[in-house]
């Protein structure tokens, strides 16, 4: 009787302790999210959601501008590695401003695509959209789908799986998968797609900030003391605030 | 007994369910950002900087000077990497040798944050085997309005070809160059600091 409480006991506390070491995650750390490594199969034309010539703007638009990049895959990749490392510049907690779309919404699916030179890889996040807060597209509306383009991630290709990592320190933090978020997006016109200035994340309990220059200073405090709907209210706010000023 | 079996296979489950989520990126040797570990000891690198940077020519030709030899001079590890600087007009792609070279245009790559204070993006080839960087390319945003700024800035991009992260666990330590790069009204500090390596994900620029 008594070796089977001890069992108990011992089974409780591994359980504990594994899970304490699964949660780890490297608090504050930088980590890769998972539409980085959670590889996608490529699809056909009639399978994507943009028409053929967006797809082809998009694919020369990742191409290498460098000339330097060897191809994924090749036996030269193997040799030589890649890296990308960018410095952020200071931006307004809420850049309702400096965006051309504020939008809530969950991140519901991904997709990989490779560049037209066959040097990189770009994703796309698509976004389940339940608040529209600015637009510059009529069509954008609650319930509507939005592709939001990020550079790097895994696809296979002809049962090889292939790995572009984002670049370090991309201003916009890494929005994940599953998430629900409030993004302020960037359109860029040439490839008709938009990307992330900024995200703040939604918990169903108040804010979280995903930068951690954004975690700082009493303005950042108050932003995070917030509930859900306060947050949201001051992202209306801020967007009416950007729109007066106009 | 038919109980603690219940409860033990219970446990063991979530045990299990544990160990899965801990183990989740099992394909590391694909997802696992590659170890780079900087310039080889004692390698010669040639600057190249495209012509007369914004916003004062040659001054900001200097700045540019100063952060790299800041950088490179500022690391405990003991790398002597020597530096001769080049001013040149166009650019080579892909020059042999070990190179830095440095272009004046707006980086395409980052998401598209339209703050001008977004100044800049470095991109590098390694050896996978060695680790060692071959050859770099800095990128700067041509709407940089301060000198000081351009150093900040350069030093901080250096800084990822010898290994530095972004420091995103360096708390509040905001003179750190790798964490929180100064804004323009700050007081000039080129090159990193002992906490940006103290606190640093060393040799992982990319995690």
């Amino acid at each position: 009787m008594r070796s089977a409480s001890f069992v108990r006991v011992l089974l409780v506390a591994c359980s504990f302790i594994c899970c304490a070491v699964a949660q780890q995650d490297s608090a504050g750390k930088q980590t890769l999210p998972k539409w980085n490594s959670v590889a996608t199969t490529q699809i056909s034309p009639a399978q994507d959601v943009a028409p053929e010539s967006v797809r082809t703007a998009r694919s020369i638009n990742a191409n290498d501008r460098l000339g330097v990049k060897p191809q994924l895959g090749s036996s030269e990749a193997a040799k030589v590695g890649f890296g990308s490392s960018g410095t952020m510049g200071e931006l307004p907690l809420l850049p309702a401003g400096k965006s051309d779309a504020v939008v809530a919404g969950t991140i519901n699916r991904h997709q990989a695509f490779m560049s037209q030179d066959g040097t990189n890889i770009y994703t796309e996040l698509y976004v389940n959209v339940d608040q529209v807060f600015k637009t510059n597209n009529p069509s954008l509306q609650s319930g509507e789908t939005l592709t939001v383009l990020n550079d790097g991630g895994s696809l296979v290709v002809h049962g090889r799986k292939l790995h572009v990592n984002p670049v370090s320190g991309d201003p916009s933090g890494f929005v994940d998968l599953g998430g629900r978020y409030v993004f302020f997006l960037r359109y860029q016109p040439n490839i008709d797609a938009y990307r992330v200035v900024k995200a703040w994340r939604l918990t169903g309990n108040g804010p979280q900030a995903l930068q951690p220059s954004d975690k700082q200073g009493p303005e950042a405090e108050l932003l995070l003391s917030m509930s859900e709907s306060q947050f949201l209210n001051e992202v209306q706010q801020a967007v009416n605030d950007a729109n007066q000023k106009r | 007994m038919v109980r603690t079996v219940i409860v033990g296979a219970i446990v063991l489950s979530v045990v299990a369910f544990c160990i899965a989520q801990q183990y989740i990126p099992s394909n590391a040797s694909d997802n696992t950002p590659p170890i780079v570990t900087g310039w080889a000891n004692t390698t010669t690198v040639t600057v190249w900087i495209n012509g007369n940077q914004y916003p004062a020519g040659s001054a900001s030709n200097l700045a540019i000077q100063n952060s790299i030899s800041n950088a490179g001079s500022q690391y405990f590890w003991n790398t002597a990497t020597y530096y001769t600087f080049n001013t040149i007009s166009g650019f080579p792609v892909n020059p042999p040798g070990n190179n830095i070279v440095v272009m004046q245009q707006i980086p395409g790559t980052m998401s598209g944050n339209p703050d001008p204070n977004k100044v800049g993006l470095t991109s590098y080839t390694f050896d996978t085997s060695t680790g060692n960087v071959l050859n770099a390319w800095m990128e700067l945003n041509p709407n940089i309005a301060d000198s000081g700024a351009l150093e900040t800035d350069t030093g901080h991009e250096v800084s990822h070809l010898y290994g530095l992260g972004d420091c995103w666990t360096c708390g509040n330590l905001n003179n750190s160059i790798m964490y929180n790069p100064l804004p323009w009204s700050s007081p000039v500090s080129y090159g990193p600091t002992a906490n940006d390596v103290y606190y640093n994900d060393l040799y992982r620029p990319n995690e």
